[in-house]
């Protein structure tokens, strides 16, 4: 069912855009036909297309890893830092020239800045050992504002046209992926699903507590380290490529706990797809609602995905236990 | 089965426990007991591996219990929390499977729910159950890892009459079975006459 409407979707979101294109079907079919509609559509909108599936099932999945790694359904990438810290190690690369936005070696490096400050937000957060949830978000939040805001200066004080603007790195947009993108973007993204639905099922343990997680012969720390390295490759792949999107991460993961329950590998996998299915939407919109100008995609994960979370978890009762 | 040798523990700079020695054999039940924040559950704790230990050693089978990994001491030891933390809506059943990382089979999770008597909760969401129901599911957790050494954070308080002796049967026929058991207990020394060992002063 699922699958289906995310197919529909597709084949949508091929035939609408800023330019009319006629004769679909066969543009579809000839990919190396000389007419201007193949053009647009092989060029431009099927990459485009391939992106926010690839992001979106990419952001998905890591808000499955964030909830599930710190055991707090509050948790995802743009909330643990994650996500900002990403995008500070782009920005830096991009200034210092040492990488290309899209490139393999941005996404390494935009790896390795989530990783790192996602890491810090945790190590902040239980300083004290008081593990409480509400501290991780807190602190979360406040490490996300405080690098983003150092992403915003940086990207205005050099003008530079390949460091891309604030609203880029704030709210994301699909409009400047081109195809040679892809190959990385998908390496990195399958790379960290691949993680995330080995460790799946120690993640399942983890719910119990990391006291009861240990007793019952599995590593806790290990477990998280392991996911959180798995969310580091896929938000490095994401942001690198699109900025921050945010609320994607939050919303898929709860919508799909409604369907699969709580377990992680099927959680895992209906993340992807949710993801996937709502950035594509949240894409197609984006690009159209206003053509020819461009609305950020990020506005319309939060349009869509926010009421759609708060009447699911409103009308039936959430997968998170309630005290 | 397991011996301490001396043992002080400290919770922050505060020392809760110091230099206390004590010898569990196997088939028996051992209760601590003590008034409140006397320190019986960090005594569980660091019986239980789970905090380190200012001075003193800690024996399990012979050998010291730092040196065991995660996984092996998994299957020496099981342990019942006081208050057990269940985050998720997985079913009671689906708790049970996540033993099988320290050896549980599928045999030993429906004997653990035989002996708690949990048939009906089995389908149920453990975010749903009331205090005791989950500190039931959390014995039968512990059960079906069918370890040698059972530890329990009084796992009575929050039991009705009948769970309460069916709880107390079942720890008798596990100690019979051969089994080291200790628990924190919250009731008078006068009502653990089932208990082969009472600790009250460390």
């Amino acid at each position: 069912m699922n699958v289906a409407f995310l197919f529909a979707m597709v084949v949508l979101s091929f035939s609408v855009g800023a330019a009319q294109i006629d004769g679909l079907v066969s543009a579809l079919f000839n990919p190396g036909a000389n007419t201007s509609a193949a053009e647009i559509l092989w060029q431009i909108r099927i990459p485009r297309v391939i992106t926010a599936l690839i992001v979106g099932a990419a952001l998905g999945v890591a808000g499955a890893l964030a909830q599930g790694a710190t055991n707090n359904p509050l948790a995802e990438p743009a909330i643990l830092g994650t996500s900002a810290g990403a995008a500070l190690a782009v920005v830096i690369g991009v200034l210092a020239n040492i990488v290309v936005i899209g490139s393999f070696a941005a996404m390494v490096i935009a790896a390795i800045g989530a990783l790192l400050v996602t890491l810090l937000t945790l190590r902040f957060a239980t300083l004290d050992r008081s593990v409480s949830p509400l501290n991780l978000v807190i602190i979360g939040l406040a490490f996300s504002a405080t690098i983003s805001a150092i992403v915003g200066i940086l990207t205005t004080a050099i003008s530079r046209s390949d460091a891309r603007s604030i609203s880029f790195w704030s709210f994301g947009s699909l409009a400047l992926t081109n195809s040679s993108d892809l190959l990385p973007l998908l390496i990195f993204t399958v790379t960290g699903i691949v993680i995330a639905l080995w460790i799946a099922p120690r993640l399942d343990l983890l719910s119990l507590g990391d006291a009861t997680a240990k007793h019952l012969g599995i590593d806790p720390r290990k477990v998280r380290r392991i996911a959180l390295i798995a969310l580091a490759i896929l938000i490095g792949a994401a942001v690198s490529t699109v900025g921050t999107i945010s609320f994607l991460g939050l919303a898929a993961p709860h919508i799909a706990r409604l369907v699969v329950g709580p377990k992680h590998r099927p959680l895992i996998v209906q993340s992807a797809l949710l993801g996937a299915t709502i950035l594509l939407v949240a894409d197609t919109l984006a690009r159209t609602i206003a053509a020819p100008n461009e609305l950020n995609v990020g506005l319309f994960t939060a349009l869509i995905g926010a009421p759609i979370l708060a009447l699911l978890v409103r009308n039936r009762q959430s997968s998170w236990s309630q005290s | 089965m397991i011996s301490i040798n001396s043992i002080s523990v400290s919770r922050g700079d505060n020392p809760v426990i110091k230099g206390f020695s004590a010898e569990f054999k196997a088939g028996t039940i051992t209760a601590i007991i003590g008034p409140n924040g006397c320190g019986k559950s960090t005594l569980l704790a660091a019986i239980a591996g789970d905090l380190p230990l200012a001075n003193g050693i800690v024996k399990v089978a012979e050998k010291e219990i730092q040196n065991y990994s995660i996984s092996d001491l998994a299957r020496l030891r099981s342990v019942v929390l006081q208050q057990p933390l269940f985050n998720l809506a997985f079913t009671v059943q689906e708790v049970l499977a996540m033993a099988r990382s320290a050896g549980s089979t599928l045999a030993s999770e429906n004997a653990a729910i035989a002996k708690l008597a949990i048939n009906d909760l089995v389908d149920r969401k453990v975010t749903q159950l009331s205090g005791g129901e989950k500190q039931r599911v959390a014995i039968a957790l512990a059960i079906a890892v069918d370890a040698p050494v059972l530890l329990l954070d009084e796992p009575l308080a929050a039991q009705d009459v009948e769970s309460t002796k069916r709880i107390i049967e079942l720890l008798k026929a596990e100690a019979k079975a051969g089994k080291t058991i200790i628990l924190v207990a919250h009731v008078p020394e006068s009502e653990l006459n089932w208990c082969d060992q009472i600790i009250k002063d460390f």
